[in-house]
């Protein structure tokens, strides 16, 4: 019951054509459709229709997230508790955009617009019966699904606490310092994080990651990354937030991608970790190198 | 060949060449010189702005986020998308 999972979200681009060049080779996600100035985009292993849409304009960024919940009828039942909460709600209608159904729509506090929804149309991953492990026509990076974003803002305590209190979200870490909420990571799967805010200009994005399975995969993914020039931020190293492994690169527009694996998997009576001033910049961002870089901290788009 | 021209960088006494159909970022990268911050490589981050004080140059699509137009006419660019087409003095401002 209630929300399942990141399910998709929705990124401005300024280069088109480019992007989708990016985002079918060197991501290597399948290209499902384009219409109406959209591309739609999914991950191989994804049954959904899609989990990443593409729109042209003038600058990058994020233009909604939108989680999926397990039953229709659940989004009237968020619509109130969310209104009840103080949060004003909108409704998207069916077909808004190409094979979604209707989605119920807020902005969190620190900005950013996020969406609710069940219905989409679901082709498949194709290995449903008698399967193979995966399927045969896979290039670039390929990762099986999308993982996780993060977003910014001032207000880190009120989007965690509308998170936490009306959507159910479950937390895996916090960074507090100086007594500051500083970053929370927030889960719904059993992943270490569905989505996790850091404080920094309202209404941003910093990163969106798709998931891979292995160390071996994110190095590989490395090297496809370097072998096409694409835009190195960070990695492959290990966060110590989250224990994950990582690359940080940039799409043709300045979008930060991410792709991740490892970490753990907490259930809801998870314990919380925290990380203070005392160790997160050290060793919380960046386990091995101790240090981020200014590009990593200060560029959100 | 396409024509190289001098890109001076007037706050640190550094100068290189640059290739018409190249940005002056990617060029000082392949040639090893760090003068200008490495952001995106997209135009979307703004990390890579510096200021064109003389010589005439190509922008190509920037975010308006990060490059105002305003910026624009003061002769502001984003190093990763603007070429030369003439040799150019550029500032880098902190
Ligand atoms: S490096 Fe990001 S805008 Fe140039």
């Amino acid at each position: 019951m209630g929300v399942m999972r990141l399910g998709r979200v929705e990124v401005r681009v300024t280069d088109f054509k480019q992007s989708i060049d990016y985002y079918s080779n060197v991501m290597g996600l399948q290209l499902m459709a384009q219409e109406n100035g959209r591309a739609y985009f999914k991950a191989w292993d994804e049954d959904d229709h899609h989990s990443l849409i593409l729109v042209e304009a003038d600058h990058p960024g994020l233009v909604h997230v939108g989680f999926k919940v397990r039953r229709e009828e659940e989004l009237d039942r968020f619509e109130k508790a969310l209104e009840e909460y103080g949060v004003r709600v909108g409704r998207v209608s069916k077909g808004e955009r190409l094979a979604e159904g209707q989605a119920i729509r807020f902005t969190l506090p620190t900005g950013q617009v996020m969406e609710l929804y069940h219905e989409i149309e679901r082709p498949g991953n194709g290995l449903k019966l008698n399967p193979d492990p995966y399927p045969a026509n896979l290039k670039g990076i390929a990762p099986p699904h999308l993982d996780h974003l993060l977003i910014s803002g001032d207000d880190v305590k009120g989007t965690t606490d509308l998170l936490m209190n009306v959507l159910d979200f479950h937390m895996s870490e916090q960074v507090i310092l100086q007594e500051e909420l500083t970053a929370t990571f927030l889960f719904r799967t059993n992943t270490t994080h569905d989505i996790a805010v850091i404080k920094g200009p309202d209404a941003k994005l910093h990163h969106f990651a798709f998931a891979l399975n292995s160390w071996d995969d994110v190095l590989r993914a490395g090297d496809w990354l370097a072998r096409n020039n694409i835009a190195h931020d960070e990695g492959p190293t290990r966060h110590g937030v989250t224990r994950g492994l990582t690359i940080y690169f940039f799409d043709p527009s300045g979008n930060r991608n991410e792709v991740f694996s490892g970490g753990y998997a907490p259930g809801p009576d998870f314990i919380p970790v925290t990380w203070t001033e005392e160790r997160f910049f050290t060793r919380g961002i960046f386990y091995h190198r101790g240090e981020s870089n200014e590009r990593f901290s200060t560029v959100f788009t | 060949m396409k024509p190289r021209y001098r890109v001076m960088v007037s706050d640190q006494q550094t100068e290189y060449t640059c290739r018409q159909d190249e940005n002056l970022l990617s060029e000082a990268l392949n040639q090893g010189i760090r003068a200008i911050k490495r952001g995106c490589l997209g135009g979307g981050c703004g990390f890579c702005k510096v200021r064109v004080e003389s010589g005439r140059y190509e922008l190509g699509k920037c975010s308006v986020k990060v490059l105002t137009p305003e910026e624009k006419e003061r002769g502001y660019v984003l190093a990763c998308r603007t070429k030369p087409l003439s040799d150019l003095m550029i500032r880098i401002e902190k």
